[in-house]
């Protein structure tokens, strides 16, 4: 067989394989092939960092939002069962087109501000290489004039480009973004008091 | 002699082979400083905005302290501790999170002010994690419209942030990220801080 590709011989008098590689018909197509990779590559990174900071400021905003809306008091009523569910759903419904799985991959954790030194190395979030937050984990009612510290973490889907070029920062392949706030809640209107 | 070389020249010139190849070669260093400006411009953005952030956060945690603590010699006066003082300001670690916290200085003022002139002079200044405490004879220019909203005292606050962003190809020098904010004090008329002894982060005017 290889030698019916390399002996085959035509009208001009040379091999298919000699025919092949001589030919110049479609040689800057071919070419394009060798270097699209680079060049998608750097397009899909450049296009994918613009994207993950779009969304770390998107979700800085919404942070922002939560913590107004616990600093004024009003998250206060949440029954204390479910005051994480209610405290994400608050949040969610901030974070309506960019984050459309927010109900699943956001991580929400309210808890009082640390009162020392000490208490502030302690409280620094930490995340799993699965990008749970390991400590603090909790959301809790925050009473008036109290300090608190509200973090926010998202799991951000990237898609894998060619070369290499990959941002995800987790084991599950996704790139963590967070947003911290710190804050001291309103004092009370009358005798307003975290619900049971 | 020079005559095969010209012709080689020629050849080389004339030929069409490769072309794409060396047109990659004069787009991609374009493409890879377009990449790097955008990863070190989207970094320096964030870390802007937690050092406005932290400027904010840390002047309103002061702002807000309870007025629980009457101070012995200044009527309307409350008291705040300064290790209080200093917990306040070490939040700013949290706010700043995840940057990292080690070149964050700031330096929180109280000011008094001067309705006719506009001003603002020093009672005393905190500085932290190596930011200078702000000096007794410096006076701060106001807007007309703060001085005479009547506030006697409001709490001035400087935050200055090292930053090196991430170089992919290119490497940005290391830039100094500042941000400052001005608050009036909330429950009471004016601070002050307990016990007062000058160091070399703190000054009492």
């Amino acid at each position: 067989m290889w030698e019916g590709l390399t002996s085959m011989r035509n009208g001009g008098g040379e091999s298919r394989v000699v025919r092949f590689a001589r030919n110049q018909s479609a040689a800057t197509a071919v070419e394009f092939a060798f270097v699209a990779p680079i060049l998608i590559a750097t397009l899909i990174a450049t296009l994918q960092v613009a994207v993950i900071f779009i969304a770390q400021s998107y979700l800085a905003v919404i942070s922002d939002a939560t913590a107004r809306f616990v600093l004024t008091n009003q998250a206060i009523n949440y029954p204390s069962a479910s005051f994480s569910t209610k405290l994400k759903t608050q949040l969610c419904s901030y974070a309506t087109a960019m984050f459309p799985s927010c109900s699943s991959n956001m991580i929400v954790s309210l808890q009082p501000a640390p009162a020392t030194t000490a208490g502030i190395a302690a409280a620094m979030p930490t995340f799993d290489s699965n990008g749970n937050l390991k400590n603090p984990v909790s959301a809790a009612c925050i009473a008036p004039n109290t300090k608190a510290l509200l973090i926010v973490a998202y799991q951000w889907p990237v898609i894998s480009g060619p070369l290499g070029a990959y941002f995800g920062t987790l084991a599950n392949g996704n790139y963590l973004l967070t947003a911290t706030e710190v804050f001291q809640t309103e004092p009370p209107t009358g005798s307003q008091a975290c619900a049971s | 002699m020079i005559a095969p070389l010209l012709s080689r020249a020629r050849a080389f010139a004339a030929a069409d082979s490769g072309v794409a190849a060396v047109e990659m070669a004069f787009v991609a260093p374009v493409a890879l400083i377009l990449l790097s400006v955008i990863v070190a411009s989207g970094m320096t953005l964030n870390a802007w905005r937690r050092t406005n952030a932290v400027a904010h956060t840390v002047t309103d945690l002061v702002s807000r302290t309870p007025n629980t603590t009457q101070d012995a010699n200044i009527a309307g006066a409350e008291d705040l501790a300064q290790s209080d003082l200093l917990t306040d300001l070490g939040l700013s670690q949290l706010v700043i999170f995840p940057s990292d916290p080690s070149t964050l200085q700031i330096t929180i003022t109280e000011i008094k002010i001067d309705n006719v002139k506009n001003t603002g002079t020093v009672v005393w200044s905190q500085g932290y994690n190596g930011g200078t405490p702000t000096a007794c004879a410096t006076v701060f220019n106001l807007n007309g419209n703060i001085a005479t909203a009547g506030a006697t005292y409001m709490l001035a606050t400087g935050v200055s942030y090292s930053f090196q962003p991430l170089g992919v190809v290119l490497n940005l020098p290391p830039m100094t990220l500042t941000s400052s904010e001005l608050l009036t004090i909330r429950y009471a008329p004016q601070i002050v801080v307990t016990p007062v002894t000058d160091t070399t982060a703190f000054k009492q005017c």
